[in-house]
């Protein structure tokens, strides 16, 4: 029946060759327009994967209670000066809290509490360097703090410069600070002195960090839905105009961050490879091919294909997701497929025949063939439908329309192409016919067997394959947002696998905390009352010692008189002169004389400036440093900190409003392996089954995952074999034609386990996909082998070389996926290249080998 | 204003720095550095408080790590390098004068008294800060224009200790004695 309908579809197509073109360029154009006006994606990737599960309702009645954790942006201000730090990120904070698109904005190192608790909270050896450091500055700091005017600061420069015996320590920072102050008395726009970092910023490169957490709106019917979030920021960033921007690094990271830079490299992956798809393809076509019409009608064909199923995924599934999207550039290179071998067949017809009997003839010879490749594929599409991995099914509903599309314009547009164009020019002979042909004759049963043996092998290799659960390894790993991610994880601000638990009050919380520390698996476990300052006692004992010393600079009493100019210039000269004197007793080399000497030389320019300048000088000094020393003044009056006296965003996020306690559980082991992490996370829900965080989320949803895979299989594998043994109707061939399949899906595994790149949430779709993609080339060997009388017939005949370039240009297509840096479509690239290659070799090398071995030829 | 740590001291705080002059003054007058050490060097425990000067110039994680011994034996070295300095700092009479300014209250009931020394080329001030220790009132730290002795010793005993432990620091001050001994006479 399906003969006699397909005959006469060609025969109506060929006879209306015109007119069916015409009808089929219209549908595109409104298919094309529908598809565009219509385009949709919805970029929630936590919708990919139905999670309907207890551990999932449990995240959410955290998020619930805790609402702070969700969907953060950090904003990292790092570098190497503490107090520009502070001042960015609070100028940042401002900033963002005046534009109305952000829900929360919190910066707990940057609030005023923070700032004057400051010496609480610093680890005990530093503050007693900070101590230190004051002790050393008191002269300068005094001089400043008891007098309006920089008289005292003079006196005091000249006085220590006329004393006999060594200098003191502290000259060579006064004399820094004047250098700075007449520069910025003379340059009022330049830079001012951060004064603080002067005073008291520890020696050594060493890192700070300041985090600003941000959470705003996402958007997802835009393709990017974080955008809106990632541009306001950067807009807020840009429009800073700190003066110490520039000495700090701000970068961007966190939950938000990481996934836009996910879905953006996926679309910009898309498109990419896409680009690249169409040109290698082009190359495949010419390479392969060779004649222009046979490769103007493969894209015409493979083109409108691509129309019309954008325009199917918009009426049937609605819209793209960020997996589906993927598609369109499959589509390239696995539409093609059908016209490819359709094409060839028609050109090798064509050889011996006439064009209408050529073109009736290939329709009829390969339209079965092309009907079982489309279901098949399909049917390896659709494995994952039954599955709650919905992201993957509802790529397979576009897919799998998408290749009966492409069955369908392929069967009507080839040969209504061909019947108003000339006659394509003769097919070329395959490469290697030759070298396979001698192959097939002479050792055929050898082949056989090595096939069967090394289907073994690399069935064992094949259980070596591991699955990655880790949702981070899909990301760009030179990403900003993913590099400062890891700085933040080593420096140990940030732990990424932390569990959490919202505790019904203190008390449970405490118990939890007891029975929790016991665990061999758990490194801390932090409640409200551990964020207080760890040191606190030692710290404020610490600052009682250190009263004693700086209560001359604190508690001095201010001299109120001015300093006339006149007098200004007499101190100026006076130090001068100190200086100068100085200088002569001074060996040139040493430390002594560099300082001594920029001493001098700012004296004099002050001297000969004019009296603004050295006024501006004055204020430049005094002020600054005077509220320098008035926050000093604060912190080391700072008194024991309770749980109440943190800021009330901070408590909030450690006791929501119904009152349920936060407990935060670190892990003692390293937990990228996923059976430690498996181990910290059971061993832990042991005691608290009501913990959540990423070790939970990852783990269930990587179990999802896993649980689909096996799914898809059974569903592509049994779907097929049953397709298979319906239309071959012999079990025997179609075990013969699975052999090949499953070595590939071995093989690829087996390189998955060799080069270390492991399945992961993105790339499991490729084992079904194999298996649906493959069994086509199968079909077509074993339907040719039953049209031919020999084997050698077979391998020089058109099938071969078909199957070939058909995979070869499916390669073109999955091949420019290696071209992106989405770890998961990169890896999809990689694994699909290595399946078809194996793919290829074995179809046209075992599978024939096989048949000949353990099945007759049989004449249609 | 006074605070309530001053009325339970029986002295106040005046007298400890006039008694402190009264002996600056008599050992300027006196003929070489041993006899001056030997009549500054007993009333030094009187008039200053070394533990505090020794504990807070030391620093606190230095302080803690010594022993019961040790922290005897810095004492010991401080009250003489104290002596020594006004014992070499003070070696002539010239018609110098004292005078007390005025008093304030410090934190946690500490107090300090300014002071100027008039000499016949300059006028020094001097700030005494003093803490009630016991029955009578003790310096601990003196601010000689604008530069605390405290901060000074801190500072440097910091750096010692940070390049050679206690012993280095112990050193340092040694040495400072030993130069007041030779450079006064």
């Amino acid at each position: 029946m399906s003969d006699r309908l397909l005959r006469f579809w060609t025969e109506f197509v060929i006879k209306n060759a015109s007119a069916t073109l015409i009808i089929f360029f219209s549908i595109t154009v409104i298919a094309g327009i529908f598809a565009a006006r219509n385009f949709q994606i919805d970029s929630d990737t936590s919708k990919l994967i139905v999670q309907d599960t207890p551990w999932r309702k449990t995240h959410d009645k955290f998020l619930e209670e805790f609402p702070q954790y969700d969907k953060t942006t950090f904003i990292v201000v790092s570098g190497t000066e503490p107090n520009k730090l502070r001042l960015v990120a609070r100028e940042l904070v401002e900033a963002l809290a005046r534009e109305k698109n952000f829900k929360s904005v919190f910066s707990p190192t940057s609030s005023p509490h923070f700032d004057e608790n400051i010496l609480l909270y610093m680890p005990s050896q530093n503050l007693e360097k900070v101590v230190e450091k004051l002790a050393e500055a008191q002269p300068f700091l005094t001089a400043i703090a008891s007098d309006n005017s920089v008289r005292s600061l003079l006196t005091l420069l000249t006085d220590a410069l006329k004393v006999e015996g060594d200098l003191e320590s502290g000259l060579s920072q006064i004399a820094n600070s004047l250098e700075l102050a007449t520069n910025r008395s003379l340059n009022p726009y330049g830079k001012p002195v951060s004064w603080r970092d002067l005073l008291l910023k520890p020696e050594g490169d060493q890192v700070f960090y300041q985090l600003i957490f941000v959470q705003g709106n996402q958007n997802f019917a835009s393709d990017l839905p974080n955008s809106v979030i990632i541009d306001n920021i950067q807009k807020v960033i840009a429009n800073n105009n700190s003066p110490f921007k520039n000495d700090v690094n701000i970068r961007l990271t966190g939950q938000i961050p990481l996934e836009h830079g996910e879905i953006s490299n996926a679309m910009a992956s898309a498109k990419l490879s896409g680009s690249i798809a169409v040109v290698i393809l082009l190359l495949v076509l010419f390479w392969g091919i060779r004649s222009p019409r046979l490769i103007a009608a493969i894209y015409l064909s493979m083109s409108i294909g691509l129309i019309w199923t954008a325009a199917f995924a918009m009426l049937t599934v609605g819209e793209y997701n960020t997996i589906s999207i993927i598609f369109l550039v499959m589509f390239i290179g696995l539409g093609v497929d059908f016209a490819v071998h359709l094409s060839l067949k028609y050109q090798e017809m064509n050889e011996t025949n006439g064009q209408k009997i050529s073109l009736l003839e290939s329709s009829r010879a390969m339209g079965p063939a092309l009907f079982l490749c489309g279901i098949s594929s399909a049917i390896g599409f659709l494995a994952f439908l039954p599955t709650p991995y919905t992201g993957l099914a509802e790529m397979g509903i576009i897919s799998a329309g998408g290749m009966f599309i492409a069955v369908f314009v392929t069967l009507t547009v080839i040969p209504a192409f061909f019947a108003v164009t000339a006659e394509p020019e003769g097919p070329s002979p395959m490469i290697f016919s030759k070298a396979l042909g001698r192959l097939h004759k002479e050792r055929s049963k050898e082949t056989s067997y090595a096939t069967i043996a090394t289907l073994f092998i690399l069935g064992l290799l094949a259980t070596r394959a591991e699955f990655d659960y880790s949702t981070l390894s899909l990301k760009n790993p030179h990403s900003e947002a993913m590099i400062t991610l890891k700085e933040l994880h080593e420096t140990g601000l940030v732990t990424d696998y932390t569990l959490f638990y919202a505790a019904e009050n203190l008390s449970e919380a405490k118990q939890l905390k007891e029975k929790l520390l016991a665990l061999d698996v758990v490194a801390d476990v932090l409640i409200p009352e551990d964020y207080l300052p760890e040191t606190q006692e030692e710290n404020l004992e610490i600052i009682e010692e250190a009263n004693f010393l700086l209560s001359s600079i604190f508690e001095s009493e201010t001299k109120k008189d001015e300093l006339a100019d006149k007098d200004f210039r007499i101190l100026l000269e006076k130090l001068a002169t100190a200086a100068s004197l100085r200088l002569e007793k001074t060996p040139r080399a040493s430390e002594e004389y560099a300082y001594i000497e920029k001493i001098r030389d700012v004296v004099i320019i002050l001297n000969t400036a004019s009296p603004e300048i050295r006024s501006r000088f004055s204020d430049n000094i005094t002020v600054p440093l005077k509220n320098e020393i008035l926050w000093l003044k604060t912190a080391f009056s700072a008194t024991e900190l309770e749980f109440k006296d943190l800021p009330l965003e901070q408590r909030n996020r450690l006791i929501s409003e119904t009152k349920k306690v936060m407990v935060s559980i670190t892990p003692a082991i390293n937990v990228i392996p996923v059976e430690s992490l498996r181990l910290f996370t059971e061993d832990v829900l042991s005691i608290a089954p009501n913990v959540t965080g990423r070790p939970v989320l990852d783990l269930g949803i990587g179990d999802i995952v896993i649980n689909s895979f096996w799914l898809a299989i059974t569903v592509a594998c049994s779907g097929i074999f049953l397709v298979l043994l319906f239309t071959l109707r012999s079990a025997v061939e179609s075990v013969l034609t699975f052999i090949p399949l499953m070595m590939t899906a071995f093989f690829t595994l087996s390189i998955s386990w060799l080069i270390d790149l492991p399945l992961n949430m993105a790339n499991v779709v490729v084992i079904p996909l194999i298996f649906g993609l493959g069994v086509a080339n199968g079909i077509h060997i074993v339907n040719r082998f039953h049209q031919t009388e020999n084997l050698t017939e077979l391998i020089h005949s058109s099938t071969p070389k078909a199957v070939f370039l058909s995979n070869l240009t499916t390669l073109a297509s999955f091949g420019a996926l290696c071209f992106s840096t989405h770890q998961g479509i990169y890896s999809i690239g990689v694994l699909l290249t290595v399946g078809i290659i194996a793919l290829m070799i074995l179809t046209i090398v075992c599978l024939p080998a096989l048949l000949t071995t353990f099945s007759g030829p049989r004449n249609t | 204003m006074l605070n309530s740590a001053k009325a339970e001291v029986s002295s106040n705080p005046e007298e400890t720095v006039l008694e402190f002059h009264d002996l600056l003054i008599e050992i300027m007058k006196e003929e070489n550095y041993l006899s001056r050490f030997s009549k500054v060097n007993p009333a030094i425990d009187k008039l200053f408080a070394v533990d505090t000067i020794s504990r807070i110039s030391l620093g606190r994680r230095a302080w803690k790590a010594l022993g019961a011994e040790d922290k005897d034996r810095f004492q010991n070295i401080m009250q003489k390098l104290i002596a020594s300095t006004y014992g070499s700092r003070f070696k002539s009479f010239n018609q110098q004068k004292f005078e007390i300014l005025d008093t304030r209250d410090l934190r946690k009931g500490r107090v300090a008294i300014r002071t100027q020394l008039f000499t016949r080329s300059e006028t020094v001030s001097l700030e005494y800060h003093l803490q009630p220790v016991e029955s009578k009132w003790k310096i601990y730290d003196i601010i000689a224009n604008g530069v605390s002795d405290l901060s000074l010793k801190r500072a440097a005993y910091s750096k010692n200790y940070a390049e050679g432990g206690l012993e280095n620091v112990v050193q340092e001050i040694l040495q400072n004695i030993k130069k007041n001994e030779t450079t006064s006479d």
